[in-house]
């Protein structure tokens, strides 16, 4: 698979919130986000019913039909959303980082502290048979990180479970204001991240650790293939609230996007009948496969996603060093080892995504 | 219609006798009277005279006070039963509206009690203890009885009642989904405790269904509301026991004073008696009256206001219960566990203003201590969650038989409150039906009392009425 090109029309589906879901209290569905302060956990329903907003979906329809004809994604998108800063030319050794760096505060602190997410299975989940440990495909490539930083992981990363909403407030914010060094959270490299000043909407990247397509998780008693073989009564096809793969439903007219507060609202809304399939990163919707021995993820992909790790603005010379590491045969055998134990039996052979570091530094 | 009129007609002597008309058969139909247009019948002008006879002269000025006595001694019977009944009826419906209002609020305390159990047990990742299992079923079953109990009690309540029932199925049936996947480490249970949350919770705003506890919120607003509305009727009866008191006395004394003006005889023994009869059923009914009303007013203004802050205290501390083993869940796998911290600090404060009210009311403790005692702890083990989540979550979900651990904290304040609760619930029942009892008895006296009044008031205006004869 291409870790530079993609198509066009997904390019465009970034940061299109197409879909304005209603809620039709009292029958089944999703709720928006920002509920009342009552609204402990979110607000997804027990009984809703959501419809999509036909004049919303068009829009977003066409602004993107506009954008793809227009070449326009294309210029905006310079240097591409998968492409990172060049690594450094030699990776220090293990505790040598130059003084100066974040790098260096990190080994001078003696763990890193990294941002994880707490219930996505296979790529960070706390393991409630394992003592409640964190496990899955992004701790162990964390755990390698910090492998190169340290000379070994024991004791030297400190996990940090955080929210989407938490991830680039957190890592701009830094592990010694209360944040994080680095995001390792299945986090999508996207231009408008890339390019947002906004401490909350964006940060810099890494070279990307995994390309995540988006498909479809079905039952596997359907015969279900693809989106198009999604009928009535079997049209209804959930996906987070805000999300891109919200957004690339409106692709497909014949499908009703019911928006759920979190991924594992939508499974939960899955397992009940509610909703007759999910739509996401394959990375996340094998993790749901893995809960469930009916589901099964189809479809070719509707999008591409690259998995990156997030870092703070400002810290260039941490996205070199971070780079650097990743080149390493070290880290990537621990990439295959990781990728081995969680997500092959889901995914099928995938291997390292070859890395693009034609993003020009800013100093 | 058909009208018939009768013509002008030339007096008819006494003796006259109507002709008899012969019938078809030629014999007489049998005496009738024609009914001529501009006429009127001799019979109705006769009544007319013997009438005016009955009230012409001192006698008929007498049985003209025989009638008013009388008239007015049968308010006392039926006005005097209807202030009476009337308060009682008032002071019933407050008790029956107060009960059911205790009856919604223990509702809503058993299903945040049940959702604190439930969500506690997540925290310990599949292995919840069986104490907290049993606690959960025992708070449902009671919570599920009730709404039974106050449909019955209440039918205007039983269509809203019904759609917390089908909420409660739904809401058993999510945490159970949310427990079966957690014993699996399953992430999608996650999915099942908010969806019960939002079952439990949910405002009915965009995209929420309205979860049971605003449902019952509302009840519990229209059953406070009846009972307000209660008190203010149990007042109107006042009012009618005044207009009783001018009537019924008025009238007795009026006739008396015009009795003797026309006989010059200042005393007539049967009328006085009735006075006294009637004086003696409405002052001990006014008595009776101001001590119910006395009675359920400083129940009111105490055991019920305190009942209401004590219930109030309850609600809120489960709810924040819940929202520390959220905020718990919530930093362990990466949820919104600000929104659920803050949940906490509002409901604490809330719990704790209104203990601080209970408290000054009933110059007790309450429960502030233990409120108190339990949010350091909740601190404790929040600042403990930052740096080992692991420990935090084990510290959380200690039995609640260690004094000294979280839950025993929290259970030190349960115990704390349910004794208040109790007390303050009882006395509210017993204050309402206090009065109750008395009245109805005098609401019966008050007819016997009037009917031996009118009988002795005709029989003081019946001697007088023989001196002429």
């Amino acid at each position: 698979m291409s870790v530079t090109g993609r198509p066009p029309t997904a390019t465009t589906a970034r940061g299109l919130v197409a879909v304005l879901v209603t809620v039709l209290a009292g029958t089944t569905g999703c709720a928006a986000a920002g509920a009342g302060p009552r609204d402990v956990l979110g607000a997804m329903q027990g009984r809703q019913q959501v419809e999509e907003a036909a004049a919303s979906v068009a829009a977003a329809k066409a602004s993107r039909s506009a954008a793809t004809a227009s070449g326009k994604v294309a210029s905006e998108c310079s240097p591409s959303q998968e492409a990172s800063f060049p690594p450094l030319s030699s990776l220090p050794a293990p505790g040598k980082a130059p003084a100066g760096t974040l790098a260096a505060k990190i080994t001078a602190r003696g763990y890193l502290v990294v941002g994880v997410s707490g219930d996505t299975r296979l790529l960070g989940a706390r393991n409630a048979r394992k003592s409640g440990q964190l496990e899955g495909f992004d701790i162990e490539l964390a755990k390698a990180l910090a492998r190169a930083i340290f000379g070994t992981s024991d004791n030297r990363v400190r996990f940090k479970v955080i929210t989407a909403g938490e991830r680039f407030a957190l890592v701009n914010k830094g592990a010694d204001a209360g944040g994080v060094d680095i995001v390792a959270r299945a986090v999508s490299m996207t231009c408008e991240r890339w390019k947002s000043s906004n401490p909350v909407e964006g940060a810099l990247f890494s070279a990307g650790y995994f390309t995540s397509d988006q498909r479809l998780l079905v039952r596997n008693d359907l015969g279900v293939k693809s989106i198009q073989d999604l009928k009535p009564g079997l049209d209804r096809v959930c996906a987070p609230i805000g999300s891109t793969s919200l957004a690339e439903l409106a692709e497909h007219k014949f499908v009703k996007p019911v928006a759920a507060e979190i991924h594992s609202d939508c499974l939960a809304l899955w397992q009940e009948g509610r909703v007759a399939a999910i739509t996401g990163d394959d990375a996340i919707l094998a993790g749901f496969a893995d809960q469930d021995p009916r589901a099964v993820v189809v479809g070719t992909p509707m999008d591409t996603t690259y998995y990156a790790f997030a870092i703070g603005r400002g810290q260039e010379d941490f996205v070199q060093y971070v780079n650097a590491v990743m080149e390493t045969p070290a880290f990537q055998s621990s990439w295959a080892a990781a990728y081995a134990t969680y997500l092959k039996a889901g995914l099928g052979e995938r291997s390292f995504p070859a890395p693009n570091y034609s993003r020009p530094l800013s100093r | 219609m058909t009208q018939l009129t009768t013509p002008p007609r030339a007096p008819v002597p006494s003796g006259y006798r109507h002709p008899a008309v012969p019938g078809p058969s030629g014999q007489p139909a049998g005496p009738f009277e024609i009914l001529v247009p501009g006429r009127r019948p001799p019979a109705v002008s006769q009544r007319r005279a013997a009438l005016r006879t009955t009230f012409e002269g001192t006698p008929g000025h007498l049985r003209l006070l025989g009638i008013t006595a009388v008239l007015s001694c049968l308010v006392l019977s039926l006005v005097g039963f209807g202030a009476f009944t009337a308060r009682a009826n008032a002071l019933a419906s407050a008790r029956a509206d107060a009960a059911q209002l205790i009856r919604v609020q223990e509702i809503a305390t058993q299903l945040v009690a049940a959702d604190s159990l439930f969500t506690n047990g997540y925290l310990a990742d599949g292995f919840e203890s069986a104490t907290n299992l049993a606690g959960y079923d025992e708070a449902i079953r009671e919570a599920s009885s009730l709404i039974a109990e106050a449909a019955a009690a209440k039918p205007s309540d039983a269509r809203a009642l019904a759609a917390v029932n089908d909420g409660l199925t739904e809401y058993t049936a999510r945490v159970a989904s949310a427990r079966a996947n957690n014993v699996h480490a399953y992430q999608v249970s996650t999915g099942y405790l908010r969806q019960a949350n939002v079952l439990l919770r949910g405002d009915g705003g965009t995209g929420q269904v309205k979860g049971m506890l605003p449902a019952l919120q509302t009840l519990m607003t229209d059953s406070a509301g009846r009972v307000d509305a209660a008190y203010d009727d149990s007042r109107l009866a006042t009012w009618l026991l005044l207009f009783t008191v001018l009537v019924t006395v008025g009238g007795l004394v009026t006739v008396q004073v015009r009795l003797a003006r026309r006989t010059h005889r200042y005393l007539n023994v049967p009328l006085v008696a009735s006075t006294v009869i009637a004086l003696l059923v409405l002052g001990v009914g006014a008595v009776v009256m101001m001590s119910a009303q006395t009675q359920a007013d400083d129940v009111r203004d105490t055991s019920y206001r305190v009942l209401q802050n004590v219930a109030r205290a309850r609600i809120e501390a489960y709810t924040a219960k819940s929202a520390e083993s959220i905020t718990l869940i919530y930093l362990g796998t990466g949820g919104g566990h600000a929104a659920a911290q803050k949940q906490f600090q509002e409901s604490t404060r809330e719990a704790s203003e209104r203990l601080r009210d209970v408290a000054a009311a009933s110059r007790g403790p309450a429960g502030r201590a233990e409120l108190a005692a339990w949010q350091a702890k909740h601190a404790a083990v929040l600042k403990l969650a930052a740096s080992d989540y692991r420990s935090a979550a084990k510290e959380a979900t200690k039995n609640a038989s260690d004094p000294a651990s979280l839950n025993g904290s929290f259970a030190a304040l349960e115990k704390a409150t349910d004794i208040a609760l109790e007390a303050h619930a009882a006395s509210v029942d017993r204050g309402l039906l206090a009065g109750r009892g008395p009245l109805l008895v005098l609401s019966w006296l008050a007819i016997l009392a009037g009917l031996v009044a009118a009988v002795s008031s005709w029989a003081g205006i019946a001697q007088r009425l023989e001196e002429y004869r």
